[in-house]
């Protein structure tokens, strides 16, 4: 499979009242085209400043980001445009995902406008990803606070399929959610991996939906990945004693 | 004898809309109740009415809440007062956001509980460090000391229990105790309050979204949606075999890692 | 109730305004005509507040008086908001080197005491209401930059405004697209509650003889030259001191019916009244 996504020895240290915490220790991973991998920990562990890094939201201290052999870290932040019609995230609170005070429609436009696109040209698009979100045309007039915590979700699902991107970023994306609108999330996900090649990086700390969605798991914990492999072998099999904690701690 | 808490046709109003209809459920000494549901689907609010602890615009409307055959609906704040702590206790999703920031945990045991009865500081101690050393926490001495933020969430949630349980309640409410935890801590919450009802015969209603912890805990399971109760009884039928449609769609959602 | 009371003051303060834009044609007298045949006449028919000890009319210099007190001082409000929120903005949004360094600047500002401040400023610039416009402009920006810089702390770790970075929204579209607007709230509550306190500091300003210039009709410098008239004709300085103080109370009232009115935890906390999941 070809390589989309490689991180390697990848470091960002915080500084908080001048003490250092070192929130990702010289990871390194992958991510295939088409590829569904899972990033499992604890809160704290590093897997959301993860995120930010290969987003570029934040900057790290050491290490490279290869997105199709290209290195990231040395694009400007100009250059960042070029990142994002590539790499999409989204949050773990959908409804902070959007401005309080546009609609969802507007956010939507918003990455299509940046994209080049006109304004009818835009709004035509935009349609289109409501429908492949199975969401109906009246959301676009919406308010986030006006909709719920599912169907905001999936409008940033749309707007972070605006710019057509090869890897989407999942940070707790499902966790907020109650479970069977968690189990809708899941399943649209799995759609978009299948019909259009997604690849998906799924942070997250529920080992049943990684074993349900991903091919791949990382687990990571204090900053580090401390354990590899398909989520079937690594659960019956884990090999870490946090691994081990964790399996036995899922219900 | 009368059971435990007995809720008969309950209903609940916020300003006027109803957000728990009819609701009857029946717990005897020491059982663990879990109720479960989505958000909205008035669990919360259910528990809330139980405690008197409803808050502005909200009201029982109608039918009974009694806890061993003492009626609590329509009981005047300064009974209800006294019921809360010494016979029924509450545990919070966050305990360390529902203490108070600038005073030591030690302090706030020693007001909790000498609100209800007269005791000395000594014996108080050494009930929280017992219950503590219940929770396989060594180092309760040190927890007494700390402020609230000094202590991991998971921390902050033992203390809950413990503050709860330093009152020795008949009757335990927890409302998504776990929830805000990481999955290794909430297992340890879970092993930790069905320890209270080994130990002290407590009984536990836990509300919760999350069904894996109800599945492990609760000995009946109340499922409720839209303020209704739609399936009520043992956990290994409401689990295993939901009659419901609701329910069948509730659990059939639920994703569960395979071991093998 | 609190929605009347908003309309109603609203009203108060949109005939102020008007009062103050078409003053010309509101005058009975030109305010600057001299009649020292007529002067320091007590109220009467022909002139209801009296005239001055020029024999101006006191009734048509107090409504020329409000062209300026009230237009100066909306223009000093106008000016601090928007310096000292743009300020803060860039502050609370970048960080960093900039941000200290403007930062303490600001210090600087605020641990003079203001009016002193503002007093040494205008005097250095001489009189004028531009002046004194600018002196205490120069005092009052750093409140407002502290709060727009602590506003734009909380929003710009917002998940939207990571949302819009990724969506490949610049910084400047970010500013002003998602920021400015998300921090305003409190910042126009701020700048209304203020316009009453502005208006006070530029009468002062004028009645030391720092604002306006005679024979410029203002509020602050009219009191000053009846000062001395209190005992024998008191209406000289009554007429504009009742029109401060109603002006400043109307504007006072109004800014805290907005308050009350765009209060997010006001508006919040009516929303959590329902039932709680």
């Amino acid at each position: 499979m070809e390589r989309l996504l490689e991180v390697r020895e990848l470091k960002k240290t915080f500084y908080k009242e001048k003490k250092p915490f070192v929130a990702v220790d010289r990871i390194s991973f992958h991510v295939d085209r088409g590829e569904c991998v899972g990033l499992v920990g604890e809160s704290g562990c590093g897997k959301s400043t993860t995120a930010g890094l290969i987003t570029r939201l934040l900057d790290p201290d050491a290490g490279s980001i290869l997105l199709d052999g290209e290195e990231i870290l040395d694009w400007k932040p100009k250059d960042c445009k070029k990142l994002y019609r590539k790499v999409q995230m989204i949050f773990q609170t959908p409804q902070d995902s959007f401005d309080p005070r546009r609609t969802l429609g507007d956010g939507i436009l918003e990455s299509l406008q940046n994209q080049g696109m006109k304004r009818r040209a835009a709004e035509k698009r935009m349609y289109e990803l409501l429908e492949m979100v199975d969401l109906g045309r009246e959301f676009a007039k919406r308010l986030p606070h006006e909709v719920s915590g599912g169907q905001c979700q999936r409008a940033a699902i749309a707007r972070a399929l605006a710019p057509n991107p090869e890897l989407l970023i999942c940070d707790e994306a499902t966790s907020a959610l109650d479970v069977t609108v968690q189990a809708q999330i899941a399943g649209l996900l799995k759609k978009l991996q299948r019909e259009r090649g997604l690849s998906l990086l799924l942070i997250c700390h529920d080992l049943a939906l990684v074993q349900h969605l991903c091919s791949r798991m990382l687990v990571m914990y204090g900053g580090a990945i401390v354990e590899e492999g398909a989520p079937d072998q690594v659960i019956q099999n884990p090999a870490e004693e946090y691994t081990k904690l964790l399996v036995e701690s899922a219900f | 004898m009368d059971p435990l808490l007995d809720m008969r046709h309950v209903e609940i109003r916020y300003h006027g809309r109803p957000a728990v209809r009819d609701v009857s459920l029946r717990m005897e000494e020491g059982e663990i109740l879990g109720i479960v549901g989505e958000s909205g689907s008035g669990k919360s609010t259910l528990i809330r009415a139980a405690m008197g602890l409803l808050g502005t615009g909200g009201a029982v409307t109608g039918g009974t809440i009694a806890y061993r055959g003492q009626t609590v609906t329509g009981a005047a704040p300064d009974v209800l007062r006294r019921m809360r702590g010494p016979d029924m206790g509450m545990i919070f999703q966050n305990t360390g956001a529902s203490l108070c920031p600038i005073r030591t945990i030690e302090d706030q045991l020693y007001e909790s509980v000498t609100q209800h009865e007269k005791a000395q500081k000594a014996e108080i101690r050494a009930r929280a460090l017992e219950l503590f050393s219940k929770m396989r926490l060594t180092d309760g001495e040190r927890i007494l000391k700390s402020y609230p933020f000094e202590l991991s969430g998971g921390m902050n949630q033992r203390v809950g229990i413990m503050l709860a349980m330093a009152l020795k309640p008949r009757l335990l409410f927890a409302d998504e105790p776990t929830s805000a935890l990481d999955v290794t801590v909430q297992a340890q919450v879970v092993r930790e309050l069905m320890e209270m009802r080994r130990l002290y015969g407590a009984g536990v209603v836990i509300v919760t979204h999350n069904i894996g912890v109800v599945e492990r805990m609760a000995d009946k399971v109340a499922v409720m949606h839209e303020g209704r109760i739609v399936e009520y009884g043992p956990k290994e039928d409401v689990i295993g075999h939901p009659r419901e449609a609701y329910t069948k769609r509730l659990m059939g959602a639920v994703l569960r890692i395979r071991r093998g | 109730m609190g929605r009347k009371k908003l309309i109603f003051l609203g009203a108060l303060v949109a005939v102020l305004l008007a009062a103050a834009a078409f003053a010309e044609y509101l005058t009975p007298y030109d305010p600057y005509a001299q009649d020292l045949a007529n002067a320091l006449q007590p109220p009467c028919a022909a002139h209801p507040l009296g005239t001055d000890r020029y024999g101006r009319d006191m009734l048509s210099r107090v409504i020329m008086g409000g062209q300026t007190t009230i237009y100066s001082s909306l223009l000093l409000v106008v000016l601090i908001t928007v310096a000292g929120s743009a300020v803060g903005i860039v502050c609370g949004y970048f960080g960093g080197k900039l941000d200290a360094v403007l930062m303490r600047i600001s210090d600087v500002f605020l641990a003079f005491p203001g009016m002193v401040f503002a007093i040494a400023v205008a005097s250095v610039m001489q009189g004028g209401v531009m002046n004194a416009v600018a002196a205490l402009a120069c005092i009052s920006w750093p409140r407002y930059a502290r709060i727009a810089r602590s506003q734009v702390l909380t929003v710009k770790s917002m998940p939207y405004i990571h949302a819009a970075r990724l969506s490949g929204s610049g910084t400047a579209k970010i500013l002003c697209r998602h920021v400015a607007p998300n921090i305003a709230g409190p910042v126009i509550v701020t700048a209304v509650l203020d316009i009453g306190t502005m208006m006070m500091e530029i009468a002062g300003l004028s009645f030391l003889g720092l604002g306006a210039a005679p024979p410029t009709a203002e509020w602050g410098s009219m009191m000053s030259n009846g000062r001395s008239m209190l005992q024998t004709s008191p209406w000289v300085i009554l007429a504009p001191g009742a029109a401060i103080f109603l002006t400043v109370m109307i504007f006072n009232l109004f800014g805290d019916t907005v308050r009350d009115a765009l209060d997010p935890r006001q508006r919040k906390r009516r929303m959590e009244d329902g039932p709680v999941a």
